[in-house]
């Protein structure tokens, strides 16, 4: 039987900082973590506990994923007819604000496979953990990796860049 | 040995090689430039993604990510307001959301003669009061001027999303708050009603988020969706508005002092209008005796002039929710001051007679064609205005 309040203490900040970089929302990656330990009580036993905790709130993730999108279609239907008929005020973004949701967008833009394999590797997961978590080969965590912290890095400069240009083009 | 490959120089640096692989791959980078260079490009790649990454940390609560978010933070207003503050001393500042204009349009239509009591406060003169007296109730968020005038109770509801209305809200104006709670009877009851209690008919949800999107909250991540209190009629008939009126907006390039919107009057054929913008300080009260005739004046209903309460809003107001020209018999037209032509681009201005806010419409038309255009412009806004207005 495992000790969920161990389990709880030793993995919730990670796992759901994990959640939270890869929903986007800290209400829902904690609900999400929430529901994965209560799996976990049901488990007789669990046999690399990070991997399996990360694995079972990923495809928690995925599901509701699946549940929400079309709530998620209509709200965005709805939030685009809101800009589209309401003229906007003038507007001074907040430097860091715009940071993380440029963040957020080449973090999206990443193959979930890819995204999914560094945000285990930043909460710490080694490359067997996040193998074991991904059904992945061992041997091709380290590619995945490097393709992803590449991209993020490739597409969070463009995006720098064009809002850069959009800004200078906007001053002249 | 040949070169080490991308995933192997990742696997070493994140300490998942071998002893053996890992002395094997340090030997080769010493000797090799090219892996060097491969290996220092990596340590980039690795401190990159975990920055970008840390970046995410500070995701807002409650919201779902179905768009990308808009933030909105206007620091002359902040500058304006704190002036105010430390000059005025016990004067509350009130900075309004914009989106309220379609209630204070509406009141002062259904009223007969409407004042507007900030003319006689002398700093507000261009600001726009809501008249509503706001007593004990004074710090409720929910209470709306359109509430106090509207003939049917009017169901009046916070928005149920968690985290973000109330307390973006909050953070605006935490100081200014108090006082008003604790004033009990406060002229400027008014001031928290940004955007923050709207009334549909009878019957129908009327939800009021202070878009947090429009606040100044100081979180880093504005939530990625804000919902405003046209949600709720938006939502009533989905389908409906999802045909966008020709012309369609395409764009609002920011400037200053200025409100900008692109339309696309044909593919590819954009024209540009713009409205001045004053300020959006749009609501100014003093607490204490020098509220008193100005609740006088409103309970006994003996306000007058509505034009002039109108034009005193224009200068935050968007103008389309407060046009009349969704009205049948709507006001005649601000006639085109000016034309002028300069490289193919023609600019026409005219002063809607509405708001009194100066309009500018610039593309590469004819002087009749922008008219045309501006007609179409102002149809559509004023049916985007009615369709708010009746859900």
């Amino acid at each position: 039987m495992t000790d969920v309040e161990r389990l709880f203490r030793t993995y919730n900040a990670a796992l759901v900082r994990y959640l939270t970089r890869r929903l986007g929302d800290r209400d829902w990656a904690e609900e999400v973590a929430q529901e994965t330990f209560v799996r976990a009580l049901r488990q007789t036993s669990i046999q690399n506990e990070r991997a399996w905790l990360f694995a079972v709130a990923t495809n928690l993730v995925r599901d509701e994923a699946r549940k929400d999108m079309r709530r998620r279609k209509h709200l965005a239907l709805l939030a685009e007819e809101e800009r589209d008929t309401m003229v906007e005020p003038e507007e001074t973004t907040i430097e860091r604000a715009q940071e993380a949701a440029m963040a957020r967008k080449a973090v999206d833009a990443l193959a979930e496979r890819d995204r999914l394999a560094l945000l285990m590797r930043e909460e710490g997961l080694d490359y067997n953990e996040i193998a074991e978590a991904l059904q992945l080969s061992p041997g091709s965590v380290g590619t995945t990796l490097s393709r992803a912290r590449r991209r993020l890095v490739e597409s969070y400069e463009a995006l720098q860049k064009s809002r850069e240009e959009r800004e200078k083009n906007a001053a002249s | 040995m040949q070169h080490l490959d991308e995933g192997t120089i990742h696997s070493w640096l994140d300490g998942a090689l071998s002893a053996d692989e890992a002395a094997r791959a340090e030997a080769h980078v010493k000797e090799c430039p090219a892996c060097a260079a491969a290996v220092a490009e990596a340590r980039g790649f690795i401190a990159g993604s975990s920055r970008i990454l840390m970046a995410l940390d500070n995701a807002p609560r409650g919201v779902i990510p179905a768009v990308a978010p808009r933030k909105r933070f206007d620091p002359i207003v902040w500058r304006i307001a704190a002036t105010l503050l430390v000059v005025a001393g016990g004067t509350l500042v009130v900075v309004r959301n914009i989106g309220n204009e379609r209630n204070a349009a509406s009141t002062a239509t259904d009223n007969k003669a409407v004042s507007n009591p900030a003319a006689a406060l002398a700093p507000a003169a261009e600001a726009d009061v809501p008249p509503a007296m706001v007593s004990g109730a004074a710090a409720s968020q929910s209470t709306a001027p359109v509430a106090k005038t509207a003939a049917a109770p009017t169901p009046v509801l916070e928005f149920p999303k968690k985290g973000v209305p109330t307390d973006s809200r909050l953070d605006v104006l935490p100081s200014k708050r108090k006082p008003i709670a604790a004033g009990g009877n406060v002229g400027a009851g008014a001031a928290m009603q940004r955007e923050n209690a709207v009334s549909l008919s009878a019957g129908a949800l009327s939800a009021g988020p202070p878009s947090a999107a429009k606040s100044n909250a100081p979180a880093p991540s504005a939530p990625l969706f804000a919902p405003s209190r046209v949600l709720g009629a938006v939502m009533a008939d989905a389908d409906a508005a999802a045909e966008s009126p020709p012309p369609r907006v395409v764009g609002t390039p920011r400037a200053i002092g200025e409100k900008r919107t692109l339309y696309e009057v044909a593919p590819g054929d954009t024209v540009l209008l713009a409205e001045v913008v004053q300020t959006q300080l749009s609501a100014f009260a003093v607490t204490g005796a020098g509220t008193e005739p100005r609740q006088t004046a409103e309970k006994s209903g003996a306000r007058a002039n509505p034009g002039a309460a109108k034009a005193a809003a224009a200068p935050d107001t968007q103008p389309r929710t407060v046009q009349p020209l969704s009205a049948p018999a709507a006001a005649p037209l601000g006639r085109t001051m000016s034309a002028e032509t300069s490289n193919g681009v023609t600019t026409i201005t005219w002063i809607d007679p509405a708001t009194g806010t100066t309009m500018r419409l610039s593309g590469k038309h004819s002087r009749e064609e922008l008219e045309g255009i501006r007609r179409r412009i102002e149809q559509a806004r004023a049916a985007a205005a009615a369709q708010k207005k009746s859900p």
